[in-house]
């Protein structure tokens, strides 16, 4: 099997260690099966035979079995543990290096739920059974197997005998693993399900109040509560039946040992010594089913998540440094685009066709077009997430697939409509391009974006702490720190994707004027919805089903009946609500 | 983020876990038990039966080699473990009730819990869930109880079936062999420091385990939802190395928990060891003496086997049990918030409303922080249509929220019809509000289930009808299953202003006495922007309605506008006083121009180019 060979190829790294915890194995089985023995010699030799000295030697060899076997026990654990640890974080930071090469295109297809999961509990499923699972499993077998034949040297009628309820306890192990595992898992979805009820309610708390449906959400959520109730009840049941069952079981042989032992003992087939010792070893006759069961449900989790990880290593990221390519040189920000087409890997539909233009340095083009139009493709192409499918793209005369990814990157400025941040500091928010930027040059960046004055307002300042554990912002402010972070970089090309998030009037015109004074002198690529911005630009591109629809200036355009004016006819229209106005008085307010 | 920081917020975390017993709430939490206290009795039964079963088996062993074997007696050998076979049987059937039964409690309990703290924050004020994340609410109520379940579950009946069996096994003992006994009790001093030491810092190795482990998939969920900022900054060497740095850490701290579990285990099992070896030693002696039998020895062993359990057993409850302690403190702390907004005794159905609002010298605070409203004064009679403007932080949401009697004033009266609000009932009140917010929320299911949200009763005809006067009907048609479209919390499928109409039709079809409008400045993209305009004509119609408004078009269709500026009513009249006051209102007016409609800064400042753009 491909799987496990490649999991295996993963730990073969740690082969010595994996040495030493096999040695330590046998030397725990040994010291495992030591004292049952230790005992039948007290009872058989220093007890039939009165023989004090003997007794002294056992109890003392007693002692050191145990700690020869503390010993053992630690080694093979902890080297067992190390390797599972190791192999683990070995894949770990493979995944997370990997993850970070990938196109949007497969975030968009994977949803980050998804991803997590497999992360999180496809990792833990895998690092359980490399950790413990596969090395127990040996240990389980090499238990059994010693047993039985220790036990069958001292008495193999009485081994016959006692062996004689195994294959129900297997079945039972069986039969139960079988079914508590899907159970368990309805019983987690069905908590889902429950969760997922419970944050609807909590996120929308506001409108749940304001139509007074307290009651019904309440017997919404009952319903939800009492399902979980009635799915773990299904669980319980499952255990009831199989557990007790087991015991049971177990119990049997030791009934069976007793009652045919003694009869051996009595017809003096056996000494009193070998049963008490047989007695002794029962468990680790038992112990091993009881513990396959869970063990081969482990591995075959694990065997299933696996492959889910090596599907996100085996995922060939769609965009990468071509052997060769050489760092781009600061740039002064001319872009041309020469007969770019795109098309996604799956679809047969041209996102971007034939585009042809030029952006000359220091230029604010606004892009303009409908949902689907292609607008979202065009700037990821700037910041080469995605290449041509044909055509080319040159930055100062450089085609974007001869030059490093980061290179690029690194001189291009990208704000995003939703604007992220990390939860960490606002300082470390900002300096996230260039981390140890000087408190001055962040501080600059902070005021160039409008985001300085409410910075200072909060308690902590820079140090103030954002996301789940810290200070919420409201959607502008966060647009206006992704704006610092941008400008700290000094990026020579920005691209911004113009937020349609609710931010109030205020607000909204102290990002418009930032942003006039930070496109001032660089090349500036703007998705634009509002008229005012795109009226500022020198060009506006208008995009139409992934083709250039009409490409020049707003006077140019406004004067054409065009894609242009369809989409702005409404806020075109509002001005000639302006006459209501007069002239002189508003001024004085602006 | 930097490492002393990540810690400083771990330190945080710690400090609610080492917390004392505290016997109230653990009184408390059994008063969840006591409805099913007859359950809970028959499934401790049980499980004393089990534990009996467990503790006569050496007694019955000892028979048989003292009395079976040693003597040869076949027949009493068969009889005796007949009699272990049968109480073998009985501990199977005693075991599946016993779980049966107590995961029943248990989970109705839990069942019970759970849905009182749901009904509880349910009724609970705005105020409650102001600052507080969605996420650290939503642990309480899930992960919290299912915590104090672990408790309720097995704990308090395994405590004192563990208690029971100790003792009888001490008694056991004493009474076998009272110096024996007493010489095996010497190393339980030696167990005790496994126990409670070891065993501590295990746990709290664990503990810090978890939360690493927990700081690691934060860090992965933020690398995958941050992913492109991280890429169009190329700083994936950067975040690589931290999270490396995470992991590594994880790793650390995970081995060192392990090391400290491969020390308890075998330690614990070397004390035992040593008790065994005394008791040989001593045991053997005696047997040789004649005064003991080989049965009675191997009894007694067996005893002491039995003796290590429960401790274990002790020591691993007492720990779940803190920390299901802290977890009942956390939802206690919820069930004993008392809601601010509630009904008076005596509290009248206000009737059908008319929709006159009046607000007479109101002032409010929220909880603990400065005074956001100060003397408000205004009236609004039925039908009007009152448009709130002014800067962010104002007061206009706290205007709102006071009509719909989310909090009650701190001062001042609010009347809706003269009657003080704090005097009719809020099911009254509510049902007649219709509340439209900035955010809109649609809840997972159908759009018409969306839409039917405030009326649960209306026909798919009255729906429809409430979508098709808001504009919203052309759109959901459009959607792959019209109506029966499922959509999402967040309705990604849906865009803001799609979201926006459903909102209206679902307050539409809820027909209103008084509209409460929280309206969206930049949601609509233009396409939208006309449906939406209508839409709101329809909906503002025939109604009282108090409009937080950005959008122009909705701020002069008002009858009266007030201009709310730091808690106090800057300026209040018609569009057109408005504007010739020359004051705030007037400002933010053309600000909002010159966003929506766009005047060019330059051509108001000239005064010039004005009528050249608009010819343009």
């Amino acid at each position: 099997m491909k799987t496990s060979r490649r999991l295996l190829g993963m730990m073969l790294p740690y082969w010595p260690q994996l040495v030493v915890v096999l040695l330590a194995m046998a030397v725990n089985t040994a010291t495992e099966m030591i004292p049952p023995h230790l005992l039948r010699l007290i009872v058989d030799r220093a007890i039939a035979h009165r023989d004090l000295q003997f007794l002294y030697l056992v109890a003392f060899l007693r002692l050191a079995n145990q700690g020869v076997h503390a010993a053992a026990i630690y080694v093979q654990w902890y080297l067992q543990e190390w390797v599972g640890q190791k192999v683990m974080y070995d894949l770990r930071r493979k995944l997370h290096a990997h993850l970070q090469t990938l196109s949007p295109t497969y975030f968009a297809r994977v949803k980050t739920g998804q991803l997590m999961s497999r992360l999180t509990g496809d990792v833990d499923n895998l690092q359980q059974f490399l950790g413990f699972g596969a090395l127990l499993m040996a240990q389980c077998v090499l238990f059994f197997v010693v047993v039985v034949v220790i036990l069958g040297r001292m008495n193999w009628r009485l081994t016959l005998v006692t062996m004689v309820t195994s294959p129900f306890l297997i079945m039972t192990v069986v039969r139960f693993r079988r079914r508590i595992h899907p159970a368990w898992e309805r019983v987690r979805e069905y908590m889902g399900r429950l969760t997922t009820t419970l944050q609807e309610n909590i996120s929308g708390v506001r409108v749940v109040k304001a139509f007074a449906r307290e009651e019904l959400e309440g017997g919404k959520f009952k319903g939800r509560n009492r399902d979980f109730f009635h799915r773990n009840l299904e669980r319980a049941g499952i255990e009831a039946g199989a557990q007790p069952l087991m015991d049971f079981l177990a119990g049997l042989s030791a009934v069976v040992l007793i009652w045919f032992g003694a009869r051996e003992v009595v017809l003096e087939r056996m000494s009193l010594g070998a049963l008490v010792a047989f007695q002794r070893y029962l468990w680790a006759l038992i112990w091993p089913i009881q513990m396959m069961g869970w063990l081969v449900n482990l591995a075959g989790r694990a065997l299933a998540a696996a492959p889910r990880l090596f599907e996100i290593m085996d995922t060939r990221p769609e965009v990468s440094d071509a052997p060769g390519a050489v760092e781009l040189p600061p740039v002064r920000g001319h872009i041309v685009m020469e007969d770019v087409s795109f098309i996604f890997d799956d679809g047969t539909e041209e996102v971007l066709k034939d585009i042809n233009l030029e952006i000359l340095p220091g230029e604010t083009v606004a892009v303009v077009g409908g949902t689907g139009s292609g607008k979202s493709t065009f700037i990821s192409m700037l910041c080469r997430f995605h290449d041509p499918t044909s055509g080319r793209i040159l930055v100062d005369g450089y085609d974007l697939k001869t030059v490093t990814l980061d290179s690029l990157r690194r001189q291009i400025g990208l704000v995003l409509q939703e604007s992220f941040l990390f939860s960490t500091t606002l300082r470390d928010n900002i300096a996230f391009g260039r981390p140890g930027a000087p408190m001055e040059e962040i501080e600059k960046a902070a005021r160039m974006a409008q985001a300085a004055g409410f910075i200072q307002e909060l308690a902590r300042g820079y140090d103030s702490l954002v996301g789940e554990r810290g200070i919420g912002l409201s959607g502008g402010q966060k647009q206006r720190v992704a704006l610092a972070r941008a400008l700290l970089v000094d990026p020579r090309i920005l691209i911004l994707d113009e937020a349609t998030a609710s931010v109030d009037t205020e607000t909204e015109s102290l990002i418009q004027s930032a942003l006039a004074e930070v496109m001032a002198d660089r090349t500036t690529v703007i998705i634009a919805k509002r008229l005012s911005t795109v009226k500022a630009a020198s060009k506006i591109l208008v995009l139409d089903q992934g083709r250039v629809a009409q490409f020049g200036t707003h006077e140019e355009l406004a004067g054409v009946d065009g894609v242009y004016r369809r989409i702005f006819s409404v806020q075109l229209e509002g001005q000639a609500e302006i006459e209501g106005l007069d002239d002189g008085e508003v001024a004085e307010y602006v | 983020m930097s490492d002393d920081l990540e810690l400083a917020i771990e330190e945080e975390d710690k400090e609610d876990e080492e917390k004392p017993f505290n016997y109230g709430h653990f009184r408390r939490m059994m008063g969840y038990v006591t409805p099913y206290r007859s359950r809970v009795l028959l499934g401790g039964l049980m499980m004393v039966a089990i534990t009996g079963v467990h503790l006569a088996e050496p007694l019955l062993m000892r028979a048989i080699i003292d009395l079976g074997i040693v003597e040869r007696d076949l027949g009493l050998i068969n009889r005796l473990a007949l009699v272990v076979l049968g109480l073998r049987l009985l501990a199977w059937a005693a075991g599946y009730v016993q779980i049966k039964i107590m995961n029943w409690t248990g989970q109705r309990v839990l069942f019970d819990l759970r849905q009182q703290l749901f009904e509880h924050i349910q009724k609970l004020s705005f105020s409650f869930y102001d600052g507080r994340p969605v996420g650290k609410i939503m642990s309480r109520v899930t992960n919290d109880v299912n915590h104090i379940g672990e408790l309720v579950n097995s704990g308090v009946v395994q405590v004192i079936n563990q208690a029971l069996s100790l003792v009888a096994i001490v008694i056991i003992l004493l009474t076998m062999h009272v110096q024996l006994a007493i010489l095996s009790f010497c190393v339980v001093p030696g167990l005790i420091y496994c126990f409670t030491r070891l065993r501590g810092r295990m746990e709290t190795a664990w503990t810090n385990t978890r939360k690493a482990i927990s700081s690691m998939n934060a860090h992965l969920n933020e690398t995958l939802t941050g992913i492109q900022v991280i890429q169009a900054f190329g700083r994936h060497d950067t975040n690589s190395a931290r999270f490396d740095k995470i992991s590594l850490r994880t790793m650390r701290s995970y081995m060192r928990a392990v090391k400290f579990e491969l020390v308890f285990w075998p330690a614990s099992e070397m004390v035992g060891a040593l008790g065994t070896c005394l008791v040989y030693v001593f045991g053997v002696r005696a047997v040789l003496r004649g005064e003991l039998t080989i049965g009675f020895l191997m009894a007694f062993v067996s005893y002491l086997h039995r003796f290590w359990g429960p401790v274990s057993t002790f020591s691993r409850i007492y720990s779940q049990m803190l920390s299901a302690m802290a977890s009942a403190e956390r939802v206690f702390e919820f069930l004993d918030t008392k809601p601010e907004v509630y009904d008076r005794p005596g509290a009248i159905d206000i009737g059908t409303i008319a929709g006159d609002i009046e607000f007479e010298d109101v002032c409010f605070a929220y909880k603990g922080d400065a005074q956001v409203l100060h003397g408000i004064s205004f009236s609004v009679k039925a039908g009007e249509t009152l448009a709130l403007v002014g800067p962010t932080g104002g007061g206009k949401s706290t205007i709102a929220n006071l009509v719909a009697r989310f909090y009650d004033p701190t001062r001042g009266v609010v009347r809706i019809d003269g009657h003080d609000l704090r005097d009719v009932s809020l099911a009254s009140l509510r049902s007649q509000f219709g509340i439209v917010l900035q955010d809109t929320f649609i809840f997972s299911g159908t759009i018409a289930e969306n839409i039917r949200y405030g009326r649960t009763d209306a026909t798919d005809e009255e729906v429809e009808a409430a979508a098709k006067a808001v504009r919203a009907h052309d759109f959901i048609m459009r959607t792959e299953h019209g109506y029966d479209t499922e959509v999402q919390e967040r309705g990604a499928s849906l865009s803001s202003g799609q979201r926006q109409l459903i909102a209206f039709a679902r307050a539409l079809l809820a027909d209103p006495r008084i509209l409460i409008l929280d309206e969206a400045t930049a949601h609509i993209d233009s396409e939208t922007e006309r449906a939406v305009q209508e839409a709101l004509r329809t909906l503002l119609a025939g109604r009282t309605a108090m409009v937080i408004a950005h959008r122009l078009s909705t701020i002069e269709q008002a009858d009266r506008i007030l201009v709310i500026d730091r808690g106090t009513i800057a300026e209040q009249g018609t569009h057109r006083e408005l504007l010739m006051l020359r004051g705030t209102y007037r400002r933010l007016y053309t600000i909002q121009y010159q966003l929506e409609r766009d005047l060019p800064v330059d051509s108001i400042i000239n005064g010039q180019r004005l009528k050249e753009s608009t010819a343009g």
